[in-house]
This record gives C-alpha cells, sequence and structure tokens, in this order.
C-alpha cells in the first residue's frame, strides 16, 4: 500500500474514533484497525464487545446493539457499549458513561441494570419496546432516556456518512490495504521492541484484604508473556479475561512511553494467561465494578513492576495505585460518586504530578457547582494535599484533599487503595485517609479498606488520597 | 451616505472592507509581519479616499497569543479553599497512557492566587459573608509586585453576584484592572467561567495595543470601532469581555448565508472551519479545557493552509497535523524552509497574493522535486503529476470531514478559498449542495461590516 494511503487511512480510522467517551472501529474480518480508550478496561473490552455481538447477532448496516453486560464485552455497567453495523461489514463500537454508583456487591445484577447484548436499533429503526423495557426499569440510570434520545440519532446519522464515505473511498478501504496497514502497525512495535531489554522477573502484589496476584513475566523475542498463574480469587474484585488483557497492554503502553496504536496486530504482542476463576477472569455472577476500576489498576501496577525490573533504567514503582472511592447514597434515591486521584509516583523521568488520574484519560471533570446543585452536600475544600508526596531525588506527586459536608443523612460507601506498598528505600508518600466528623467534634477515623456506614446530616467528611512515592 | 468599515483581523492577515449604501466600495488585504495595522489601515483609506464613521471587526488575531506562556502577572482571588481547584481541574497531557503523565500549565501562576473568606450557596443564600478585610493584605502584596490585573472568581456568583460585585468593585476603585464577567444563571460549571475570565486578563495587554492600532488607523474614537462578541453581540468590549471577541467572528460567517438551513464551510486564508447551521455550543475546548464561548457550534478543520508537507518514516510525503504560523509563513512567500499546504495549493489553483515572491516559489518546486526523489513510491512522478494527485487527496480528505460534520441542507462556501476549490469540492463530494458565496474572496472583511439585509451583490 502506498505510504499517502497508509496516512490517509490512519488519519480516517482517527476520525472514527473521536466519538462517545472511548471508541473502537473493526474491519470486516472483525479486525480492530484503531481503538480509543478511556480506562484500562477500555483497551481490552472494546474488541470483544463487537466480537460478541456478531457471535449472536447478523449485524448490518444500520443496526445498533446495546450492553453493558461484562462478561460480554462491557465494562461497569453504569458504561453503556453500542456495536454499530456499518456499510461494507465494518462495525463501530462507541462506549459512553453514566454516573457509577459503589455498591459493596456479592453478585453482578447487585449494582445496576445489566444489559446483555440487546438490538436497539435495526436497520435504523428504533426498537422502540425494548427501548422503553430499559428505561422503565427501576436500575436504569435516570438520564438515560435523554441522553439516548440525541445520541442515537447522531449515530445513525454516522452510519449514513460513513456509508458515503465508503462508497467514494472503497479502493482504499479494501482488505489488502486494511492487511498493509495493521502490518505496519506490526513493524513500528517491533522496532521500538528491538529497542529494550529482554528479560524475566517474578512479582507479587498482595493487598491488604487477603487477595494475591502472581506474576511471571517474560520481555523476549519481540514478545510479552505475562502468565498470571497461582493468582487467587476474590469476592470483592473480580474482572474479566478482557479487562485484564486491557490493563496488561496499557502498562506496556505506559511503560513504553511512546505512543502506540491499539489494534489487532498490537494487541497480539501480548500472550495473557490468567487462571478461570481467579480475581483475574472471573465468572458470571461475580461483580465487577471493582474490578474494572480498581482491579486494573492494580494489575497494570503489578505489569508496570515486572516490567521495571526488567528494565530498571525506566523504574517506577506506583505504590498505592488503586483508587479511593466513596459514595453516599441519599434517601431520595441520588447516589453521589467520587473517584480521589492519587498523587503519581516519581520516576527516573522526573517527579511525579500531583493528584492525577494515572489510569484513566477522562475528558469531563466534577464541577463543586454542579455537585452542590444536584446533591445535598456543600463542598467546603478541594486543594492538592501538601507534602504528601514522597521525598527523594523526585519528588513524589502530592495527592488530593476534598472536605465535604452532607446535608441530609446518607450512606457512606468507601474503598482505600488495597495495596498500600510501603517503599523499602523509605520515599512513600502519605497513606490515603477518610475522617468523618460528627457533631461539629467527634472525629473517627475510618481505617477499614472498605466499608459502609450511615452518617448523620451535618456530618463533614475529610477525604484525603494518597501521594505518590518519591524516587 | 456614511461609509461603514469592516475588518476581519486573523493571526497574521487583515482584511478590510468599505461599505457605502450596501455595496462594497473597496477592499484591501494585507500580512501584518509586513505592515503594521494602522499603517495599513491609513493607507488603504487614502487609496480609497473615503472616511468611515464606524468601523467592525470580527477578530482572530488574539489566537496568535494562545500558544505563548500566559497570565505571568495575573492575580486570581477565589473562595477560601479552592485555591488549587483551578489547577486540578486542568486536562492531563498525553491522551494515552504513560508513565509521566502531566497537568497542562494553569493560565495564571499560582503564586498569585488569593483565597478570601466568602461562601454563597447553590440556591444563593450567603453562607459566609465576603470578609472586605482580608482584601486589603491582597492588595498590598499586589502592590509591591507591581500586578496590576485581578481576576475574581468565586463559586456561584451566577445566581448570587453580591460578593463578587463587591470585590469587583474594591480593586477597581484601588485602579486595578478587574477581569470578573457576569455570568448568566443557566451557566452551571464554575470552571469554564472561571477560565473566561483568567483569559481575558491574558488577553488584556494585546486587545488594548490592538484597539490603540485601529484608532490609530481609522482616526476614530473607541466607542466607534465595534467588535464582534459571543452570542453575536456587537460592542465595545469591557475587559471582562476580550476572550469573548475570540469567537465572535461566527455569527458574523453564519450571517452571510443565502439560506438559514445552511452550514456554511469558511475557507479563509490563513484558516478553514465549519460552522454548523444547528446548534450552539456554550463551551470552547481549550488546550486549558473548557472555556465558556456562547456561539454557533464551529469545528476547526483538520487540514489548514499552515499544516506542513512532510516526508514521513516510511519515505512517502504527507501533511503533518501541526499547524505553523504564517511567520515566516510559507515557502512561497520567500522566508520559510517549510513547505506549507499552502503553497501547494496556490501553485495547482494557480493563486496569488502579494506576499508571494519568485524566489520562494522556485524554492518550494525546488523542495518538492527533493522530496520525491528520495521517496522509492513517488520518485517516477513528475512535480506537475504529484501536485495533482496530492490535491485531489487534499481536497477529497477535506469533503471527507465536510461529509461526517454536515447533517442536513446545502453547505455554504466561503471565503478566499471558496471559489478556487468549488469545483473540485463538487467533485469529491457531489451529493454536497454546495453554494458559493458571491463575495467569498471578500468575505471575511464584508461580514465584520454586515448589517441588515446584507451587501448587494
Amino acid at each position: 500500500m502506498n505510504s499517502m494511503h497508509t496516512e490517509w487511512l490512519q488519519e480516517f480510522i482517527g476520525d472514527w474514533l473521536d466519538f462517545g467517551d472511548s471508541a473502537a472501529l473493526l474491519g470486516p474480518g472483525h479486525q480492530t484497525l484503531g481503538l480509543r480508550y478511556e480506562t484500562l478496561a477500555d483497551i481490552g473490552t472494546l474488541g470483544v464487545a463487537a466480537q460478541t455481538v456478531v457471535k449472536y447477532f447478523s449485524l448490518e448496516e444500520g443496526d445498533v446493539v446495546l450492553l453493558n453486560d461484562p462478561y460480554s464485552g462491557g465494562s461497569t455497567l453504569s458504561m453503556m457499549t453500542f456495536v454499530v453495523g456499518l456499510a461494507g461489514g465494518f462495525s463501530w463500537v462507541i462506549r459512553t458513561g453514566f454516573r457509577p454508583k459503589l455498591v459493596m456487591s456479592k453478585k453482578l445484577e447487585e449494582e445496576g441494570l445489566r444489559i446483555p447484548p440487546t438490538p436497539l436499533v435495526q436497520k435504523f429503526e428504533m426498537n422502540s419496546l425494548i427501548a422503553d423495557a430499559i428505561y422503565s426499569h427501576p436500575q436504569c440510570p435516570p438520564t438515560m432516556k435523554r441522553r439516548m434520545t440525541s445520541l442515537i440519532p447522531e449515530i445513525l446519522h454516522k452510519v449514513r456518512t460513513w456509508a458515503l464515505l465508503h462508497n467514494s473511498r472503497s479502493p482504499l478501504l479494501k482488505t489488502s490495504n486494511l492487511n498493509d496497514y495493521l502490518q505496519a502497525s506490526r513493524s513500528h512495535l517491533e522496532a521500538l521492541l528491538s529497542e529494550v531489554a529482554q528479560g524475566d522477573a517474578r512479582v507479587e502484589t498482595k493487598l491488604e484484604t487477603g487477595e494475591l496476584i502472581k506474576l511471571k513475566l517474560s520481555l523476549k523475542n519481540q514478545q510479552l508473556f505475562l502468565d498470571f498463574s497461582g493468582t487467587g480469587p476474590s469476592q470483592r474484585i473480580c474482572m474479566t479475561d478482557a479487562a485484564t488483557i486491557g490493563a496488561c497492554f496499557g502498562a506496556f503502553k505506559a511503560f513504553l512511553n511512546t505512543e502506540i496504536p491499539v489494534n489487532s496486530t498490537t494487541l497480539e504482542f501480548l500472550e495473557v494467561t490468567t487462571p478461570l476463576g481467579s480475581l483475574l477472569n472471573s465468572k458470571y455472577p461475580s461483580p465487577t465494578f471493582r474490578g474494572m476500576t480498581e482491579g486494573c489498576a492494580l494489575v497494570a501496577s503489578t505489569v508496570i513492576q515486572g516490567l521495571s525490573e526488567v528494565m530498571p533504567q525506566r523504574k517506577i514503582n506506583l505504590g498505592a495505585s488503586s483508587p479511593l472511592m466513596i459514595s453516599l447514597d441519599f434517601s431520595d434515591q441520588r447516589s453521589f460518586f467520587d473517584v480521589l486521584p492519587s498523587g503519581v509516583s516519581a520516576s527516573s523521568l522526573g517527579d511525579g504530578s500531583d493528584a492525577l488520574h494515572f489510569w484513566t484519560r477522562n475528558r469531563l471533570q466534577n464541577s463543586v457547582e454542579e455537585i452542590e446543585r444536584y446533591f445535598p452536600l456543600r463542598i467546603h475544600h478541594v486543594g492538592i494535599r501538601g507534602k504528601s508526596g514522597g521525598q527523594g531525588k523526585f519528588r513524589g506527586g502530592n495527592g488530593v484533599i476534598k472536605e465535604y459536608e452532607v446535608l441530609e443523612a446518607a450512606q457512606l460507601n468507601w474503598v482505600l487503595p488495597s495495596n498500600k506498598i510501603a517503599d523499602k528505600a523509605g520515599l512513600s508518600g502519605q497513606s490515603a485517609e477518610i475522617i468523618l466528623i460528627e457533631d461539629n467534634k467527634t472525629r473517627i477515623h475510618l481505617d477499614q479498606i472498605e466499608g459502609h456506614r450511615k452518617i448523620l446530616k451535618g456530618s463533614r467528611l475529610i477525604v484525603s488520597s494518597s501521594g505518590g512515592h518519591g524516587f | 451616505m456614511p461609509v461603514l468599515a469592516g475588518v476581519s483581523l486573523g493571526p497574521s492577515f487583515v482584511e478590510v472592507a468599505l461599505i457605502e449604501e450596501k455595496e462594497l466600495k473597496a477592499f484591501k488585504r494585507f500580512y501584518l509581519p509586513q505592515t503594521a495595522l494602522s499603517t495599513g489601515i491609513k493607507k488603504f483609506l487614502e487609496e480609497a479616499q473615503l472616511k468611515p464613521v464606524k468601523a467592525q471587526v470580527s477578530s482572530r488575531f488574539l489566537e496568535k497569543i494562545l500558544g505563548s506562556k500566559l497570565g505571568g502577572t495575573v492575580a486570581q482571588v477565589v473562595t477560601q479553599g479552592f485555591e488549587t481547584w483551578p489547577v486540578l481541574r486542568q486536562p492531563t497531557r498525553p491522551h494515552y497512557f504513560e508513565l509521566n503523565p502531566l497537568r497542562q500549565d494553569p493560565l495564571a501562576s499560582q503564586d498569585l492566587v488569593f483565597g478570601v473568606p466568602e461562601r454563597i450557596s447553590s440556591r444563593g443564600e450567603i453562607l459566609k459573608p465576603l470578609d472586605m478585610q482580608s482584601l486589603k493584605p491582597i492588595h498590598e502584596k499586589l502592590q509591591l509586585m507591581e500586578v496590576k490585573k485581578v481576576v475574581i472568581n468565586f463559586l456561584h456568583s451566577q445566581i448570587n453576584p453580591e460578593h463578587q460585585n463587591r470585590a469587583k468593585a474594591y480593586f477597581s476603585e484601588l485602579g486595578y484592572q478587574v477581569f470578573s464577567a457576569t455570568r448568566t444563571e443557566s451557566s452551571s460549571d464554575e470552571m469554564p467561567a472561571w477560565k473566561e475570565n483568567l483569559l481575558s486578563a491574558c488577553f488584556a495587554g494585546s486587545f488594548e495595543e490592538l484597539r490603540e492600532e485601529l484608532k490609530k488607523g481609522f482616526d476614530l474614537p473607541e466607542t466607534d470601532i465595534l467588535f464582534w462578541m459571543d452570542q453575536g453581540r456587537l460592542a465595545q468590549p469591557a475587559p471582562e469581555n476580550y476572550a469573548s471577541t475570540l469567537h465572535g467572528w461566527t455569527h458574523t460567517v453564519l450571517q452571510s448565508r443565502t439560506e438559514k438551513s445552511q452550514s456554511v464551510l469558511f475557507l479563509e486564508l490563513e484558516n478553514w472551519f465549519f460552522v454548523d447551521a444547528q446548534g450552539e455550543q456554550e463551551y470552547w475546548e481549550s488546550p486549558w479545557g473548557r472555556i465558556k464561548s456562547q456561539n454557533p457550534r464551529f469545528h476547526r478543520l483538520r487540514l489548514q493552509p499552515s499544516c506542513e508537507v512532510i516526508r514521513h518514516s516510511s519515505s512517502g510525503l504527507g501533511i503533518s497535523r501541526e499547524e505553523l504560523s504564517f511567520e515566516p509563513g510559507p515557502m512561497t512567500f520567500g522566508r520559510s524552509v517549510r513547505p506549507l499546504l499552502f503553497d501547494l495549493l496556490t501553485e495547482e489553483l494557480g493563486l496569488e497574493i502579494s506576499t508571494m515572491t519568485e524566489a520562494g516559489r522556485r524554492k518550494w518546486q525546488n523542495t518538492m522535486i527533493a522530496f520525491l526523489k528520495n521517496s522509492p513510491d513517488l520518485s517516477s512522478l513528475t512535480l506537475e503529476k504529484f501536485s495533482k494527485k496530492f490535491m485531489a487527496r487534499i481536497l477529497g480528505q477535506l469533503a471527507d470531514e465536510v461529509r461526517s460534520l454536515h447533517k442536513k441542507g446545502s453547505v455554504f462556501v466561503s471565503g478566499f478559498w471558496a471559489e478556487p476549490m468549488l469545483t473540485h469540492l463538487q467533485h469529491e463530494a457531489p451529493e454536497i449542495d454546495w453554494v458559493l458565496d458571491s463575495h467569498s474572496s471578500t468575505r471575511a472583511a464584508v461580514s465584520a461590516s454586515l448589517c441588515e439585509g446584507g451587501i448587494k451583490s
């Protein structure tokens, strides 16, 4: 394929990924041509969502299949995934999110409305009966109907645009060109890997709640082998195999410290083994919210640790890499959810950034005013948690501190980072913490890794995320 | 009949039109790196022998400074407890996972952020009255540091602006330039509004210099030089509204359509945009995150005249996504060593502007010939054949992008490049009803001056 065409194809694919919170474009052979992610789970699950849908449906132009079931390629239940049929046998996967809830659940269905692959639109016609059934479900996100009313027509407009483009650009979109394009990605990654060290490493991440992630990593012959045999099960942190692969690839990408496209051929560079029934390859109906969030971060950090042993010149010890999450459930069904970013650990590359989500690239951010308008909450303070990053030649990033006042009684749920690994050189950042102040005087330190508690109107919560390790 | 001046200020080019009795009487385009704004306008008026009574300005000039480090001496006064909130809401870079992610630098220095005791609730109730005593030490510190610009950013000021107005009055009386725009009640996210204030403060110096140049050039008082702003307002902007002049041009472009249902493909000399017929935006996705911008929805096209023609590692040729500026500009201007899309298009479409030089054109040709020789895939092509193929590809991409953005109705094509490119666009996307603007080559300036009823063709 002509090099001008390679560039054109790259840009063309890039345009189709700029929709929704994350997206993927697949070719007529169901190969992932390109993928834009927001989270680690997206990397592994978007392609699987499309492959699951085509397994059970004959996906044609103008069809839209909706799912959120993590065991069908979804992510958390608050993330809706649309698999869209395009002309020429191509398919397009779009994911968009709603406000999540933190639920300490034992079963997936307790986390929200589970939607297996469901034909929402057929040949450009909305299936109103199915849509109404979804919207009227008590666990359906309250804004879903309003959002779908504008989103579905936008998606269908893009499907028609694709048909025009496919018609005018069909010589460029033929299979041989697509294969050449993918091969170019492979060559690029091979070239990158030829410049890095090879080797083996064994790493373990033990969580304070007792779970164990064991990894045997081998980087050789321009391939990365990740064997998680020996990893135990969990009732709390459950991931799907697809999410685990996504976390591994995300870590691998981050460690290479350069942009590489995510597609079928680059994903093939990883060979991941996860024991069935372990926390990395759970079965339905295991709950997955914490797996898709916390679990992915833990797996990625474990992989980074392993790669740091093989390539110590790029070492980074990510420390408490899983997020601090809280939710406040009010009596009128409103549920406020927040994830507080930790300080980023320092590395050989320099100081860590303050309070930054290391494993999420979310374009939207919470507004204080919007939170206060919508929830019975007052936010008294949001700021960088001064001097919470670890010391060293390079300083760890500081965490964030937020102080909330609860204006109505609520149930507080929380999860603290579960792998508070102290840095052996004593360069740890400060740990995450939650302090509850009742009656304006009683201070209660909530130090369990996870928990829930009823809190009274007028209580204050001071939530502080961890600082990153120094280097 | 009074003469009206329309001015379209791009980052590097200025277009001025003089309108009398709804007829275009004179038009000129000049290049700012070679001709100062006031000098260029004066000379134009002398040549035209006309004196306008008013100037209406649509400006993208301030885009030039967006790439530079902003906010060096801007103080921010915020609700106590939220001093680092603007930093925490800066976007993360890069957009992909890597080991050392960073935040986009904030618009103003963190050393000059001051929290004051005050708090308004989400319903507008005063929870903590503004402590006016706390403003004095801030003033003292700013005096020591010789800081003259102050931004006031308080939470929920759109519901109850009392504290904001009092703080603004305090600093104004002390001689500071204060930036604290009134927010509409529907404004629900504080940060785009806060950033708008900061951006106005950052723009202040450059905007005021620009306005002085316009006053000198036209010999008109400030009251007769009006700017197009957010929400289609045409007025003299107060300091806190300087940022709102950035996208006022979108209203002028839409006004020039022949039908209200038309979207506009605005192919201005320096930049290309698609302006949506339907839909307004509330925010602009800037490098610093969302900034308030209530205007027609517009898209800056991926292809721009200032994109560089580059050689790929795979030894092909392509167009970089990075936009270079027009200073030193295209190779055909004679001062640059980097070939731009502008060079290819002007050569292929047979266009000329006064800033192009013979030496520049020869340099362009020689550079492209050398590129082709060194590209195994392309070495058998002559420059002429390559340019034709490359241009076809470029216009194909442009048409594809318009297809993705366009929803329904016809597309009104306007701007410097409109007429030369129209046939090619019609060929690339025949299903779109392309309508050419009869004033396409003078559109920017004419639009800026638009009054009711428009200009006679």
